[in-house]
């Protein structure tokens, strides 16, 4: 009896010890979205409540203290002309992954910040069950920008076409304003060039992968690449390649209702890549599929740089190029202020050559690259459904189109311009116009694989071409387990939509 | 008369006052830790999407697409190797440690040496993960270099990204593992042993190595079965070293229940599931430590069952 005693409190402890691991909190209720409607701006009527607003790296009172001073104006000004609103700035949070995990567990007790962040991707996932459509909106005026102004007489054009088209959901609804965008390029060591006899004046990939050898061959890696299960510069890679593998075809994917003017390649949304899946037209049999298996393969051997898949993030991609461990780093406009600051060597900014004929027959853009740059930036805002149960969507949405006119956005954007501005009126950065010469080029056919149709597809994507890459897994086995995930994510995506064609 | 009614009267109510105490922990105990212990075995058989609407009941269903799940599957592989091989190793380093620094007969030394094997455990164990990313470097980690240097180049190795070696990697993160609660555990346990019976061993001619043999370890069934319950515990729910350094991969060499549990609800935002996963890491939990504690009791000698 003794002992019984003994072993209970132990394992009680045990068992409350764990818990913490499956503890959760309590659901709460997501409304219906008021229609556009009901719930319009009306510049009449007088605006009053309390909002809170994350307005992600602008507001960083402790690392960033100008760039938070110029936001706290800006929202000083219009809290100003509109004395019954008041608005709390929620300081950053931190990286992607805690500020998913802060955000989610805020959703779910009803307490996220009215007008916050999120990435696109995710925010498209959760669609109208959590953020307010903001598609009805976007056909309205913004009263704060100039008469004659692009935006003026429709919020939309204050924003590129390419971006509406990339920030737009499966279901074909806008959840979010995108009003800055992540170029990249290919940071390259001149000194190293010089030394190895290179010039980054390549005319398709096989001359780059040369280099990459001999590089190589002088002991220093060529490019910094990362790939985990989780996001990783890599995606991008895979974005090329596989754009490449079937940019004969992909056009064939669209989608009239997805279709812009004058874009006769552009990246596939959600819905038409998923639908391509679902009709087979991406699928390990297409003989493309073994093309852009052997293009990834190929410039993994001659060009990423060993211990790539794993203890490696993109600040480490960073530190390495710095430090001159790799002679090439693939980042970012997020990444120039900082390397500018912190490189003590000569170095340069070039781009990936084209695919020609030769590595791949199907390509088509054998001139040029593809674009890999997306809104995923630092100004994506929502408004959550919460906002709106609570009566305050007038405000937040009058708030949004304040700091999205041109005269208040340029403001805050030039207190922190890591990247490039994506509403217009406002101009880039000496350091972010730099990337222009990557915005010329075609866009790629397909978003990162975690964005391309769920997010765990994406990992498990990224899962097996770890392992492809590193030799561990062939071709074949690849292909094998790739098929499933590849109509599950499919079938997974659709449902989610709700798609009209996911029982054909 | 009317003191002595009065210190009746207190005496009968006496016994409440540590209840009285202990009222508000214990509440916030049930509110916080039994309560959603409780709601998560409930939300296990739910389909939770967290902030998309309520739960609705699935039954097995969770659990049944966990067992369907390969890379769950290979996250538990990983979690009792990365667990068996972690507890024996901290076991035994830490185990030896202890013995080491008992064996000392100065008592400023021991104290010194205790104080500096125990200092490390105040840096907080994310920059722990992140410094033994840079040992195990592929270009430039001190492990590597060190193999370079002493001729063992060809063992020089991409660590944490080859499947082969990184799971192995993230078991020896924190040799020599001296800086750890069981070294704590053990060190005190040592010092409270009973002086009478180290002195009769020591008349008797027992030399060290039998008295840690059937002296030392046989008192200290209790503290070692503590360390292992904790370190099984730690093994069950480790997460740090796949959000710092490997995302679970590569492929899903170093996945672990835990990582699982956190991208799940996290990113996925499949609440339900996720919550299954903790139940089973509950259940898996529980049985390992009934083991545990069954060894230590089972034939014991210095317990009274």
């Amino acid at each position: 009896m003794l002992y019984w005693k003994r072993m209970l409190v132990p394992l009680v402890l045990v068992a409350l010890f764990l818990s913490g691991c499956a503890g959760t909190a309590a659901p709460s209720d997501s409304g219906a979205t008021d229609t556009a409607a009901d719930t319009a701006a009306d510049a009449d009527a007088e605006l009053s409540g309390s909002l809170s607003f994350y307005p992600q790296n602008y507001y960083n009172p402790e690392a960033l203290p100008d760039a938070a001073a110029v936001v706290e104006a800006v929202r000083d000004e219009y809290t100003t002309e509109n004395p019954g609103v008041s608005i709390e700035l929620v300081p950053y949070v931190g990286d992607a992954n805690t500020y998913r995990s802060w955000l989610l567990t805020r959703l779910s007790a009803g307490q996220a910040p009215n007008i916050t962040w999120e990435q696109y991707s995710d925010r498209n996932a959760e669609g109208a069950e959590v953020w307010v459509d903001l598609t009805d909106y976007f056909e309205q005026p913004n009263p704060y920008v100039a008469e004659g102004e692009p935006g003026s007489k429709r919020w939309a054009d204050l924003f590129p076409d390419y971006v509406l088209a990339q920030t737009r959901g499966g279901d074909g609804r806008w959840y979010e304003v995108s009003l800055d965008w992540i170029e990249t390029g290919l940071f390259y060591n001149k000194e190293v060039f010089t030394q190895a006899g290179i010039e980054p004046d390549w005319t398709n990939m096989e001359d780059l992968m040369a280099d990459c050898q001999a590089l190589r061959d002088a002991g220093v890696e060529p490019v910094g690449v990362f790939i985990t299960p989780e996001w990783s510069t890599y995606q991008w890679l895979d974005d090329i390649f596989f754009s490449s593998a079937f940019s004969d075809v992909g056009p064939e994917w669209y989608m009239e209702k997805y279709n812009i003017p004058g874009r006769d390649f552009r990246r596939l949304n959600p819905e038409e890549f998923a639908k391509a899946v679902h009709d087979g037209h991406v699928s390990v049999d297409n003989e493309r599929f073994d093309v852009y298996l052997d293009l990834v393969k190929q410039f993994t051997d001659a060009c990423i740089m060993d211990g790539f898949a794993g203890g490696v993030a993109l600040a480490d991609v960073e530190r390495m190029f710095v430090e001159g461990q790799v002679s090439m780093a693939w980042l970012t406009t997020g990444s120039a202020t900082g390397l500018a600051e912190s490189v003590k060597f000569d170095y340069g900014l070039t781009y990936f050559p084209p695919i020609s004929n030769a590595m791949n027959p199907h390509e088509i853009h054998t001139d040029s690259s593809y674009r890999v740059g997306g809104p995923s930036g630092n100004a994506q805002y929502g408004i959550t459904q919460v906002t709106a149960q609570q009566g305050l969507l007038d405000e937040a949405l009058d708030f949004l189109m304040f700091w999205t006119a041109p005269q208040n956005f340029s403001r805050v954007y030039d207190s922190y311009p890591a990247l490039v501005p994506m509403v217009a009126g406002v101009e880039p950065s000496e350091i972010a116009a730099e990337f222009q010469f990557v915005a010329g080029m075609p866009e790629r056919l397909v978003g990162d694989p975690i964005a391309r149709l769920t997010p765990q597809f994406g990992t498990e994507h990224n899962r097996l071409f770890q392992q492809f890459m590193l030799g561990e897994i062939d071709a074949e086995t690849l292909k094998t387990q790739y098929q499933p995930l590849l109509e599950q994510g499919a079938t997974d995506a659709c449902t989610q939509n709700e798609w009209d064609w996911c029982g054909e | 008369m009317t003191n002595q009614h009065q210190s009746a009267s207190g005496a009968r109510w006496d016994w409440l006052t540590p209840y009285l105490f202990l009222a508000p922990a214990f509440l916030l105990l049930i509110a916080l830790r039994y309560l959603p212990a409780v709601q998560a075995v409930y939300y296990s058989f739910t389909e939770w999407k967290g902030f998309f609407g309520s739960p609705e009941f699935v039954g097995f269903s969770n659990y049944s697409k966990l067992f369907h799940d390969q890379i769950f599957l290979a996250s538990l592989r990983n979690m009792v190797v990365y667990t068996v091989v972690r507890t024996l190793l901290v076991l035994g380093m830490t185990f030896f440690a202890a013995e080491l620094i008992y064996s000392l007969r100065n008592p400023t030394m021991q104290f010194i040496w205790q104080v500096l094997l125990i200092i490390p455990m105040i840096i907080p164990e994310i920059v722990v993960f992140l410094v033994w990313g840079f040992v195990f470097n592929t270009q430039t980690g001190i492990l590597n270099t060190l193999l370079t240097a002493i001729g063992l180049g060809s063992w020089a190795q991409p660590w944490l990204s080859q499947s082969s070696t990184a799971l192995w990697a993230i078991t020896f993160i924190g040799f020599p593992f001296v800086a750890s609660i069981p070294f704590l555990i053990f060190t005190s346990s040592l010092q409270g042993m009973p002086g009478e019976v180290l002195e009769a061993a020591k008349l008797d001619g027992c030399n060290t190595l039998r008295r840690v043999l059937h002296i030392d370890l046989p008192l200290m069934r209790g503290p070692i079965t503590l360390a292992v319950i904790l370190l099984i515990l730690e093994g069950i729910r480790v997460l740090l070293p796949q959000l710092v350094l490997t995302g679970g991969g590569p492929g899903s060499s170093t996945e672990s229940p835990a990582n699982y549990l956190y991208r799940t609800a996290f990113q996925y935002g499949d609440f339900g599931l996720a919550t299954a996963v903790g139940m089973i890491m509950l259940l898996v939990g529980l049985v390992f430590s009934y083991l545990s504690l069954r060894i230590r009791y089972q034939e014991a000698t210095d317990v009274d069952i």
